[in-house]
């Protein structure tokens, strides 16, 4: 899995999200047998388990704020409970708020499988050669960066207030909030320059050159395919359902 | 005969735009394959000098030469090429997501084909103690990792001018003797800045006092930085190692 191509990797990822998020929700058997992708993939790269149940629940609050409503909000089916000022959950609700659940889940874990098993840089260069602009591909590269740098100055700065002051209240804690907020900001711009200046010191010319173009090997066919196999399998039983 | 200048200076100025004076008329000549040593008070203009070097920053007065270039908008590109700057802080330098990437950037940029800036890469990484670092993120190094893959990454340019600006700052003492290693190993004419008086003192054979914008002395390092009364007046300390009081020196450390 760490081996295969990254372009590959995006394509299938891709390819997969697009099946699960059109895929009418009926029976269990067709998401049964797309669920068992990423976490195949997951298992064969050996992405300890407790790695997705913390990506699933870090990303619950979104998921669970568009699924609560949902029963709600939904019109058909059968009405499974009448409240007040005319609140009602309907089956089609219920059904509509399992599927958010259900797709988020699963795209989740297919772009963990994607990212557990591709280095960032790799990932970037694929993206670049399956047709993203180069000048985003070197953003998304820099954002990805210097997050480490920035979030390294953000626990600098913290730390060195809170050497200072211990015991902080709320609103003093905000008000000083706004000063480091704006020493980050003119800190980041001005290393910003220096990386600009040290890149053109190296003879840069607006455009990153890359090192060795990668080739599609066997196995990343043989990937494609077995994926490929996969969604048209899901999309049959869901069709037979 | 002596050896050809790989800069000369005469009357340099620098005045930033909001005003600063950054270089007040210096005078310096620098002959090809020597090591020296800038030092200085914070503020004395070493930075702004060795902006000059890469053309990064352009002279507002007297005149400079580095290997024979004149800096201007046509010379950039080979002034670029030919000299490599090493950044105060290696978090600046170190901009893309691997060691491997990083130190293949110049090389790749001056458009030289696949061996060769794969033996480049690899040659660069063994100098400075790095080999087997391809695939590690530079922000996961420590620092003095980061300093070396730093160097790395100039020196696989093969630059003919080394400047260095402040390379002992963020380092550990072992960070530290590991830059000193790395730098006594070089063979390429080297301008090292740095008020690390003990590291200018391994390194260098010759060096440059300055202050204000200008040059205030230069000599063979360790009877510059031996002059207790100048350094003082300049706002440095004489390195411990010189200080009388101290065991004696090994007579080889002023080698040229
Ligand atoms: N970008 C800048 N804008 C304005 N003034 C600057 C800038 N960079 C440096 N200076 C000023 O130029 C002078 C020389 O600075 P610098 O070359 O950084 O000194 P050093 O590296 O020896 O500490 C200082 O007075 C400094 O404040
Ligand atoms: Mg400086």
């Amino acid at each position: 899995m760490h081996r295969l191509d990254a372009r590959g990797k995006a394509l299938a990822v891709l390819a997969y999200a697009s099946v699960v998020a059109t895929l009418p929700v009926g029976e269990p058997a067709p998401f049964l047998v797309l669920a068992a992708w990423p976490v195949g993939l997951l298992a064969a790269a050996r992405v300890p388990p407790r790695v997705l149940l913390g990506a699933l629940v870090a990303a619950s609050p979104f998921v669970l704020l568009a699924a609560v409503f949902l029963p709600f909000s939904h019109a058909g089916g059968r009405l499974l409970w009448s409240g007040p000022w005319g609140v009602e959950v309907t089956s089609a609700g219920v059904r509509a708020a399992v599927a958010v659940v259900a797709r988020s889940s699963l795209c989740l874990a297919a772009t963990l499988a994607l990212v557990a098993t591709t280095r960032f840089g790799d990932l970037v260069a694929a993206l670049e050669r399956l047709g993203l602009p180069a000048v985003l591909g070197l953003t998304l590269g820099f954002v990805h960066r210097f997050l480490f740098v920035c979030l390294d100055l953000v626990r600098r700065v913290l730390c060195a207030r809170a050497a200072r002051s211990p015991r902080l209240g709320p609103g003093a804690a905000l008000r000083s909030a706004g000063g480091m907020v704006a020493s980050l900001f003119v800190r980041s711009y001005e290393r910003s320059e220096r990386v600009h200046a040290a890149m053109m010191a190296r003879g840069f010319t607006g455009r990153v050159r890359p090192m060795a173009r990668p080739r599609w090997r066997t196995a990343d066919l043989g990937f494609l395919a077995f994926t490929a196999a996969l969604l048209a399998a899901a999309c049959v039983l869901e069709g037979r359902a | 005969m002596a050896a050809p200048l790989a800069l000369r200076a005469l009357g340099l100025c620098h005045v930033y735009p909001d005003g600063t004076e950054g270089l007040a008329g210096l005078d310096l000549e620098v002959e090809a394959g020597e090591s020296v040593g800038l030092v200085g008070p914070n503020g004395a203009g070493k930075s702004t000098l060795l902006l000059h070097l890469n053309g990064t920053l352009r002279p507002t007065g007297g005149r400079l030469e580095v290997l024979g270039l004149e800096p201007g908008r046509a010379s950039l590109p080979e002034l670029r090429r030919r000299v490599g700057l090493i950044f105060q802080d290696p978090d600046d330098q170190l901009f893309m997501p691997t060691v491997l990437d990083d130190v293949a950037f110049g090389p790749l940029n001056q458009g030289l084909p696949g061996e060769e800036v794969a033996r480049r890469v690899r040659e660069a990484l063994d100098r400075v103690g790095c080999a087997g670092y391809e695939g590690r993120a530079p922000y996961r190094l420590s620092g003095g990792e980061k300093r070396a893959v730093s160097i790395a990454g100039v020196l696989a340019c093969a630059p003919e001018l080394l400047a260095l600006d402040e390379p002992s700052s963020h380092l550990d003492p072992r960070g530290r003797r590991r830059l000193i290693r790395i730098l006594q190993g070089l063979e390429v004419t080297r301008v090292v800045a740095s008020h690390d008086l003990e590291l200018v003192l391994e390194v260098c054979s010759r060096s440059v006092l300055l202050d204000g914008g200008r040059v205030v002395a230069q000599g063979p390092t360790r009877a510059l930085l031996a002059d207790r009364g100048l350094l003082e007046a300049h706002g440095l300390e004489v390195p411990h190692s010189l200080t009388p009081h101290s065991e004696p020196h090994h007579p080889d450390g002023a080698h040229e």
